[in-house]
């Protein structure tokens, strides 16, 4: 008996693979392509995936152009892609107007809903509060600021002064450098002489992966070689940028985020194989590939759930849906379009991977407004006070 | 206050400080439709700026040397073009004390409207803020008032009405308001008005 002839279903995939960010970019195609693959080996689909495949190339204006061609050209109803927010602002309108679905893995500083959006990175609750209340309660309440002058370096920089300020620390500085500009000299010598006891880092690219790099160096010579190494904060380093810093100054930073590829669990152990027989033996997924991975396997599930493409239908199907991923389960909250994840906090070590210190109970809500966060209940435990625990066990 | 007539803006100059692209030419060209003379840049030079009526800012950019320098002051109707709805960027916009606001991205329909508001908004509490300067001002000259009334009810020995009326004929005599004829009296720069002989 002849086989039955699988429908086509084409997405659209809107990702930077070259420009600034590209290294992200081709990380979270590498995360859609496994999804793509998955399902269309799978006798579960009665469809399959053809992606079509559009790189910006970081270029704000040319997301809204190939936008506009995926969906009025190549008539797809469902397009993964961007990750900056700037990029999202472009394609919002045109996903809204023509009413079709974007599936967002990038995380993200929240205040934003949209109908037309199923946003899977994770919100403000499941990266910078984790992290800042990791940092409160652990490590001190005294900061030094450093990031890209941009949207998500101003958000989380207020958000975390918020925390810092409530637990009665201080901001010693923020430091903003130009996005794209690899100069980064300034701020290491300042940190040299200042000796902040925490850095929070925001850089993008090159310039973080310089910043780690040459104050890892001007922390080896000279009168600094015995002084005490600030720990550096990020909600957004990850493995494949532990081997662009390089085998030393890559060790012993903080990471916040919700999926790390030292998760020990069978999904995980799967997916990390299935990855390295992909792209590679030496490659590990970073946390943008997982979330484009979900985007995809999220939205194939709710394509079958609901027996269409229809943008009402599936956005209906996948609210339904509750999926082990492998950062563990997640679904998509209803109220908000955004994914319950798993927060983490984890140290990075020799071999370009994370040790991960602590992870949340359970899968948290997404709160993109952060109108649940409560600083009272935040700060109850910061340095000094009376009973330091897990920094992760109260997050909402 | 007289309200701007509403029916047309032509020949109003409006400065829009936004980085070139689509918002910014559907926003030129709705207020070229609607008669108005357009300057458009990336980066305003600071104000004051002669001749510019109204100034539309973009909200999501920060002003120069970052997002927590305190922005300069404009003085002007103003509305501000968002996109973010952060609570960072809506702090930084809320310093710049925009008179109306458009929300990204900016479609031909609202903008209008954001002129009428702008206009009408930046009257009103420029309104306000001169008759709060002067209730003020007034407020302040009280003291000084009473202190002289009860000059004028010792060295006369009457009452406080009388030499409340004193005062006042004195001050319409001397082509002064109330409060300046106080002062003077207090400054012994002139003399107390006294009861009308017989």
């Amino acid at each position: 008996m002849a086989k039955r002839r699988r429908e086509t279903v084409h997405i659209g995939v809107l990702y930077s693979l070259t420009g600034p960010y590209g290294l992200v970019g081709r990380e979270m195609l590498n995360g859609l392509t496994l999804a793509v693959e998955q399902v269309n080996a799978s006798a579960e689909f009665d469809f399959q995936f053809t992606p079509l495949v559009f790189d910006p190339g970081g270029e704000l204006e040319v997301y809204q152009e190939h936008c506009e061609l995926l969906i009025r050209d190549k008539a797809v109803r469902h397009i993964v892609g961007c990750y900056t927010s700037a990029s999202r602002k472009q394609v919002l309108p045109l996903v809204e107007r023509y009413d079709r679905l974007l599936w967002h893995s990038a995380r993200y500083e929240g205040f934003e809903n949209s109908d037309n959006v199923i946003y899977v990175g994770a919100a403000p609750n499941q990266h910078i509060v984790p992290l800042a209340r990791y940092m409160i309660e652990t490590l001190g309440t005294s900061v030094y600021c450093v990031g890209a002058n941009y949207l998500w370096t101003w958000e989380t920089n207020r958000v975390l002064q918020e925390i810092v300020s409530a637990a009665g620390g201080t901001i010693i500085a923020k430091r903003l450098v130009a996005l794209g500009d690899p100069e980064i000299s300034h701020v290491v010598s300042e940190i040299i002489e200042r000796k902040p006891p925490i850095i929070f880092n925001t850089l993008v690219g090159e310039a973080s992966y310089r910043f780690h790099r040459e104050l890892y160096r001007a922390q080896s010579h000279g009168a600094h070689r015995d002084a005490p190494r600030p720990p550096i904060l990020s909600c957004s380093l990850c493995e494949p940028e532990l081997r662009l810093i390089g085998p030393r100054a890559s060790v012993g930073h903080i990471t916040s985020s919700v999926y790390f590829a030292s998760i020990d669990t069978p999904e995980n152990r799967t997916f990390v194989r299935r990855y390295r027989e992909m792209f590679g033996s030496s490659n590990l997924p970073s946390v943008d590939a997982e979330a484009s991975y979900l985007c995809g396997i999220l939205l194939a599930r709710a394509i079958r759930r609901a027996g269409s493409t229809d943008v009402q239908a599936v956005r209906a199907a996948v609210y339904k849906d509750e999926l082990n991923a492998p950062q563990g389960p997640v679904k998509i909250d209803p109220e908000n379009n955004h994914c319950y994840l798993t927060p983490r906090l984890a140290r990075s070590r020799t071999g370009f991977t994370f040790d991960i210190l602590d992870t949340a109970p359970s899968a948290v809500k997404p709160d993109p407004y952060l109108t649940w966060l409560d600083l009272d209940d935040l700060t109850r435990n910061a340095r000094g006070g009376a009973r330091p625990g897990s920094p992760l066990r109260l997050v909402k | 206050m007289r309200r701007r007539h509403l029916a047309s803006f032509r020949g109003l100059h409006a400065l829009i400080e936004h980085c070139p692209g689509r918002d910014r030419t559907v926003l030129a060209t709705q207020l070229d439709v609607l008669g108005l003379k357009v300057t458009a840049l990336e980066t305003a030079p600071a104000p004051p700026w002669d001749g510019v009526d109204i100034f539309f800012f973009d909200a999501d950019a920060g002003y120069a040397g970052g997002p927590e320098e305190a922005p300069p002051e404009i003085n002007l109707p103003s509305v501000a073009l968002i996109g973010s709805e952060t609570p960072g960027r809506l702090e930084s916009m809320l310093a710049r004390e925009p008179s109306a606001y458009l929300m990204k991205p900016i479609r031909s329909t609202g903008v209008y409207s954001s002129l009428a508001i702008a206009l009408h908004r930046f009257a009103l509490i420029q309104a306000m803020r001169r008759k709060l300067a002067s209730a003020e001002e007034r407020l302040k000259s009280r003291r000084i008032l009473f202190s002289a009334v009860l000059q004028v009810m010792n060295q006369a020995q009457v009452g406080e009405a009388e030499a409340f009326r004193l005062l006042q004929r004195a001050a319409m005599s001397q082509r002064v308001t109330l409060e300046v004829l106080s002062a003077r009296i207090l400054a012994g720069q002139c003399p107390l008005p006294r009861v009308a002989a017989g």
